[in-house]
């Protein structure tokens, strides 16, 4: 009975309905494109670093992050690549051989950190293929070919095809040099791979750093879902002496940003759904004062304050239930358009075009957002439609009447 | 005549007037609020980062960003160090010596990078004093030398004991020392801790034999929003054969790509709350002129202009925006004034870390002006774009149908 007068008052007044449904159709979009947004900053910042660089998890001989010194490699690390490509959660690991040195081009010389790649599963863990902007992946040179970061070439001053001289001490401490040639060049917003990393064919370092088939170095991707401890708890477990370290460790003032902008997320929802409660209560309030004559007529013949009290709460939480899934589709609707075309942020900056930091940005919501969203907006319209109703309650029905 | 109607309308009925005006009211508290938490963070941001080494500009050899050895290093007369110090957005001036060192104490030697300073002027950029744990400052006579806890741990040295540093100097100089720590500082950063030493800039001149030369001048500034305005000032004062200027979007390029998306990111969150708040005003209003239907069409039955009605209502809901705007900057700037003392912090397990990378843990809001007028101005044009509402609906109505319906 309650809900059927309830339900008929919100089409009774279409425009003032429309109105409150309205907000609330533009506060579940606010949240949900608001949280895509910063998503898709923050993801496209992070991934840039962690999917591109970092990784998910190293490992490392645990005496090798000292002073990077190539006499200490990783045990049977290939081998423990081998396995580890098996398990579950994990969706591809990589070796890398990592020697510090000098790049040198006919007219300058840097300080460089040249990475002995496995071609195919480095592509499939960081897709350094995937971010050359010149050349190709290891195509097309035969002979030692290495792919260097576009500052890196700016500050060389080379070109595709040119040659560049790598120095470095091999393993038993002997200074050692091979000519590379420039097969790509990589564009990145991370500076690591920008400026400060070479990338060769393993199988050419080995031979010139004289240690075996060794490896410093292997990068895990992992499974958006999964948690990257229990890998490296399970990792720990199956094989010692090994330095295994999620990103949170080797990058902590990534981890930091990451939570600094998950805290300020949250404020920054906060401010928006108390905005939106605001906006409702306000509407919801006008609504019912201007009601004051009709709920007067309604007491008067009888209707007790509980039943009134429970029916403007009713009307709201019917004009939350019709609102938040509308709000939803066009939420879901903008970002999936977003998420396609891509948001242009070029005229907000030439910088970060200049850094190789996309400048068209990809929204993204995952799926739990949306429900939290929805039931969020409908506890805030909910709690908007108390003090209005409070306030419809506290009239006395003959001076209702009388008014206006 | 319009302005007494128009303030009546307004008094006539309290209760509608004054949801209208809090809806109003709080957007502007809430857009404020957004503002100046975004943009509190943004300078967190910024001034951190330059707090933390190298100031919001420098000037320098201009070789010496390319190549960072002792021959790049420059001269410097002391009326440019007093022409900054007079400019009225600087808020500090450091001449600096950077190098590398060996140090040794007893059989142990590491590397280390050597920091020439005036020590009362460098307190204002990196804080020398706040990070003393053990011993004295140095001073700009003194002879001894600060260092860092890591680097005291590791070469096993305390205070009073004399290290000694061994490099090369300007031009190839041979240059040995011997220093006695006086004080040791605790960094957060532990590159810094494991590796810097500090000394009196006469001390280093003399050390890598470069009277009266620098590397660097570091200059902070009293808001980084000066920066043009001082780095051109410094462009005229400087001898453009021998020096420039850099600014920390040159030396920092990682900071500035984070500058560049926050801006980006504060710009968008706050088309997006305008939205939001946008809509809720747009209720009130739509129900306030509901509301009134049965007064516009008895008006205008009884042979008011729609002109006038119009001019009345604009003048009305001005009012109302602008008594909001003015409330809501009052509500907002307590707000913030108490946020902007009382910063949120967040707990964290990452405390150490941030504080090592020099970032603060704690969501700031900012106080600056504009934070205010800009919000407030763009809440006042919301307000009068949907104002066209109701004038558009006076436009429309029908006296006769508008006298039933109310």
């Amino acid at each position: 009975m309650l809900f059927k007068i309830a339900w008929k008052n919100v089409w009774r007044s279409r425009g003032r309905s429309l109105v409150v449904i309205g907000s609330i159709i533009v506060g579940v979009w606010a949240l949900l494109f608001g949280t895509g947004f910063m998503n898709g900053f923050m993801v496209g910042y992070m991934a840039n670093i962690i999917d591109h660089d970092i990784s998910n998890i190293q490992i490392h001989n645990p005496e090798f992050k000292k002073d990077y010194d190539v006499k200490y490699w990783i045990k049977d690390g290939k081998k423990k690549a081998e396995a580890m490509r098996e398990w579950e959660g994990v969706r591809g690991a990589t070796t890398r051989i990592i020697v510090s040195g000098m790049i040198s081009s006919p007219k300058k010389a840097s300080g460089v950190q040249i990475r002995g790649i496995d071609l195919e599963n480095e592509s499939k863990v960081t897709s350094l293929d995937s971010i050359i902007n010149e050349g190709t992946y290891f195509e097309g040179i035969k002979r030692n070919p290495i792919i260097i970061g576009s500052k890196l070439a700016e500050n060389l001053s080379v070109k595709l095809r040119s040659k560049v001289v790598l120095t470095f001490n091999d393993g038993h401490g002997n200074i050692t040099a091979g000519a590379f040639r420039i097969v790509g060049i990589v564009k990145s917003s991370s500076i690591a791979i920008s400026e400060t990393y070479a990338f060769v064919r393993q199988e050419d370092l080995t031979k010139l750093i004289d240690l075996g088939d060794v490896v410093h170095e292997i990068a895990i991707l992992t499974e958006p879902q999964i948690e990257e401890a229990t890998i490296v708890a399970q990792y720990h477990k199956m094989f010692n002496n090994d330095l295994a370290e999620s990103w949170r460790e080797i990058a902590p003032e990534l981890a930091v940003m990451d939570e600094m902008y998950g805290s300020m997320l949250y404020v920054l929802m906060g401010i928006i759904l108390t905005a939106l409660i605001f906006g409702i209560v306000n509407t919801m309030l006008m609504a019912v004062l201007e009601r004051f004559r009709e709920l007067g007529m309604l007491m008067a013949v009888g209707m007790n304050k509980v039943r009134v009290y429970l029916m403007i709460l009713v009307e709201t939480v019917f004009l939350g239930i019709v609102g938040a899934p509308l709000g939803l589709l066009v939420g879901w609707l903008t970002i999936y358009y977003y998420r396609i075309n891509g948001v242009d942020l070029s005229n907000y900056s030439e910088g970060l075009e200049s850094f190789g930091y996309a400048s068209i940005l990809y929204p993204y919501v995952d799926t739990n957002v949306y429900f939290i969203v929805t039931i969020g907006v409908i506890i805030t319209t909910v709690i908007a439609a108390l003090y209005p109703a409070w306030k419809a309650v506290k009239l006395k029905p003959v001076e209702a009447l009388h008014k206006l | 005549m319009i302005l007494i109607l128009a303030w009546r309308n307004i008094w006539r009925n309290k209760r509608r007037s004054l949801i209208t005006l809090s809806s109003i009211a709080f957007a502007v508290l809430f857009a404020t609020m957004m503002m100046s938490m975004q943009y509190g963070s943004f300078e967190q941001l910024i001034d951190n980062s330059v707090k933390f080494y190298t100031g919001h500009f420098q000037i320098q050899n201009p070789d010496y960003w390319q190549n960072k050895t002792l021959n790049n290093s420059m001269t410097y007369s002391n009326d440019l160090l007093k022409d900054l110090d007079q400019n009225e957005g600087v808020k500090a001036v450091s001449p600096r010596i950077e190098s590398f060192a060996l140090a040794a104490y007893g059989t142990i030697t590491k590397a280390t990078m050597v920091l020439g300073i005036e020590p009362a002027r460098e307190d204002q950029i990196i804080g020398l004093t706040s990070k003393l744990k053990k011993g004295k400052m140095i001073t700009t006579e003194s002879d001894g030398i600060l260092i860092g806890t890591g680097l005291a741990e590791y070469l096993n040295i305390g205070l009073d004991d004399t290290l000694v540093l061994i490099s090369q100097g300007y031009h190839g100089v041979n240059a040995a020392g011997l220093f006695v720590i006086e004080g040791i500082l605790k960094f957060p950063n532990p590159m810094q801790d494991k590796g810097l030493i500090c000394m009196p800039l006469k001390k280093a001149q003399w050390f890598y034999g470069m009277e009266n030369r620098l590397t660097s001048l570091s200059i902070l500034l009293k808001d980084h929003k000066l920066l043009p305005e001082v780095m051109s000032a410094a462009n005229s004062l400087i001898d453009k054969e021998n020096q420039q200027t850099i600014d920390w979007r040159a030396m920092t390029p990682e900071l500035l790509q984070l500058a560049e998306i926050k801006y980006a990111s504060t710009d968008i969150m706050t088309r997006i709350l305008y939205a939001v708040i946008g809509f809720g005003m747009f209720g009130t209003f739509l129900m306030m002129t509901a509301e009134r239907m049965r007064e516009i069409g008895v008006m205008l039955a009884i042979g008011m202009k729609r002109k006038l009605l119009q001019t009345i209502t604009f003048v009305e809901v001005f009012m109302l925006s602008a008594l909001g705007v003015g409330a809501g900057l009052i509500m907002s700037l307590v707000i913030i004034l108490y946020l902007h003392y009382n910063p949120i912090e967040l707990g964290s397990t990452y405390n150490e870390i941030a504080e090592a990378y020099g970032i603060e843990m704690v969501i700031d809001f900012s106080m600056k002006g504009f934070v205010f007028y800009s919000q407030a101005l763009a809440i006042i044009i919301i307000t009068l774009i949907l104002s066209f509402y109701p004038l558009i609906i006076i436009n429309r109505t029908k006296p006769v149908d508008a006298i039933r319906e109310g």
